[in-house]
């Protein structure tokens, strides 16, 4: 059993996450000062390739700024993401669709598991107008997210993008991925709240 | 029922002055201290202040221990050393292998000398308290009542069955969740004056969350040992009575207790007694 997770469905994309930590690091990995963080995303079929090689990387871009690792030196954190459903949609920004929804349930999951946070972070894909570009959007919605301790205010922390686009196709894009992070926010705190409220259930008569 | 739940990142409002200056403050787990007087909230939950006590702390919800001084623990004992066991604290729901490892001293027992000290073999259970605890070393345990200098408990756990439960669970188990209740009605009292209403108690948070206890303890006779790293450890004389403790126990962890006690009922009748 872990030590938190969750699950998280987009349209036709399902991704389950869990999170276990602080535990023992193997010796090589330990950092004298920090938490290892190991993020390991197995496919819906078949083994580990490039691709998930390099979600994995853009994943540790979007969530490692987010934990605060100092508090449990020498041990480690292990982000485990299991793609349970994940449809191309358009073939040429499956990547993209996929980076979202991973950032939305590892946080969820890290949020779970009661693992030390500086924010929480929600993340929205946005399609150029004709298609030809992507983007995925990462906002602050509950402070932190950058600076250490002081944390910066809520806002854009995260971008990735692939693909053609200029810049006042990139304003409009952030614009649309604004309006959908908020709302992502918004509901992953509800979640949130319902899961502690379940905690704390037994407070009732 | 309304529960304010914080989330990470958040920054608290500045703390009420005492009517005492120059109090401070203990920061508990789940809040990131900024000096001078900035806390910032790194995991979600709901914040509980003790004015009395000076602590503010963030009460959530875990399967994860993380050593912490004066805690009583359960430990399992994995090997000795010349001058000390080497400990396993488990959690909820880990295996012994994956846990992070503690040093009980051979000295660390009521009256313990170089010739005798107690035999604690590997896989032993112990109850133990957390003497020292940093994040940079491996934390120390010691089996002795640290006013009496006595056992009061402390020790081999002998014979016996263990079993995880939540953090959350462990805590209330140990009658937290009781003390907590005072503080959280004081708050909602002060609340409600400040926006000029009468207070009215609506009922909600009248459970300890340990009813299933109470209930089990009138009428079957066991032996109970919570630790806080959410291991608790049951004896009693018959195999059937120790194993209706751990589910009915177990199975409470989301129940109002209400319904703890109507579960523990159930499995009273259904044990015959």
């Amino acid at each position: 059993m872990a030590d938190g997770s969750a699950q998280y469905t987009d349209g036709p994309t399902t991704l389950l996450a869990s999170i276990n930590g602080p535990i023992e690091v193997k010796p090589r990995d330990e950092i004298p000062l920090e938490a290892f963080l190991e993020i390991t995303i197995r496919p819906s079929a078949g083994v580990t390739s490039v691709r998930e090689k390099h979600l994995e990387a853009l994943l540790r871009s979007a969530v490692s700024p987010l934990i605060i690792r100092t508090i449990n030196p020498r041990t480690l954190f292990q982000i485990t993401l299991q793609i349970i459903q994940h449809e191309q949609v358009s073939a040429a920004h499956a990547l993209h669709t996929l980076l979202a929804s991973a950032i939305v349930v590892v946080v969820l999951a890290l949020v779970d598991a009661g693992v030390p946070m500086k924010g929480m972070l929600a993340a929205a894909f946005v399609e150029g107008a004709d298609g030809s570009a992507a983007h995925v959007f990462g906002y602050a919605i509950t402070g932190g997210g950058g600076r250490e301790g002081g944390g910066p205010k809520e806002g854009l922390v995260f971008v990735e993008s692939d693909g053609v686009f200029d810049e006042k196709g990139f304003v409009e894009a952030s614009e649309v991925g604004r309006k959908k992070c908020l709302e992502v926010g918004e509901l992953m705190k509800g979640w949130v709240r319902e899961k502690i409220g379940r905690d704390m259930k037994y407070r009732l008569k | 029922m309304s529960l304010a739940v914080h989330f990470p990142g958040e920054t608290l409002p500045p703390l009420e002055e005492d009517e005492k200056k120059n109090t401070t403050f203990k920061v508990g787990p789940g809040l990131t201290h900024i000096l001078p007087s900035t806390l910032i909230v790194n995991r979600a939950g709901e914040l509980n202040i003790d004015q009395r006590k000076h602590t503010i702390w963030m009460e959530s919800n875990g399967k994860r221990y993380v050593a912490s001084q004066n805690d009583t623990i359960i430990a399992t004992v994995l090997r000795s050393t010349s001058d000390s066991y080497i400990c396993a604290i488990p959690s909820s729901n880990s295996p012994v292998s994956s846990t992070s490892q503690a040093v009980l001293p051979h000295l660390a027992f009521p009256q313990a000398t170089k010739k005798t000290r107690p035999m604690l073999h590997q896989g032993s259970v112990v109850f133990a308290r957390i003497s020292l605890a940093n994040k940079h070393i491996d934390p120390e345990l010691e089996c002795y009542d640290a006013d009496s200098g006595k056992a009061e408990g402390f020790g081999e756990l002998k014979g016996g069955f263990v079993f995880g439960v939540s953090l959350g669970m462990a805590r209330r188990l140990l009658g937290d969740a009781k003390k907590t209740r005072l503080l959280r009605v004081k708050q909602r009292r002060a609340e409600a004056e400040r926006r000029g209403e009468e207070y009215q108690d609506a009922g909600a948070d009248m459970s300890s969350g340990k009813e299933v206890l109470e209930e089990l303890g009138q009428n079957l006779s066991f032996e109970l040992a919570v630790g806080r790293n959410g291991r608790v450890w049951v004896h009693s004389g018959d195999p059937k009575t120790t194993l209706c403790v751990m589910r009915c126990i177990q199975q409470s962890e989301f129940l109002t207790g209400k319904e703890q006690r109507q579960l523990a009922k159930e499995a009273l009748k259904a044990l015959g007694q």
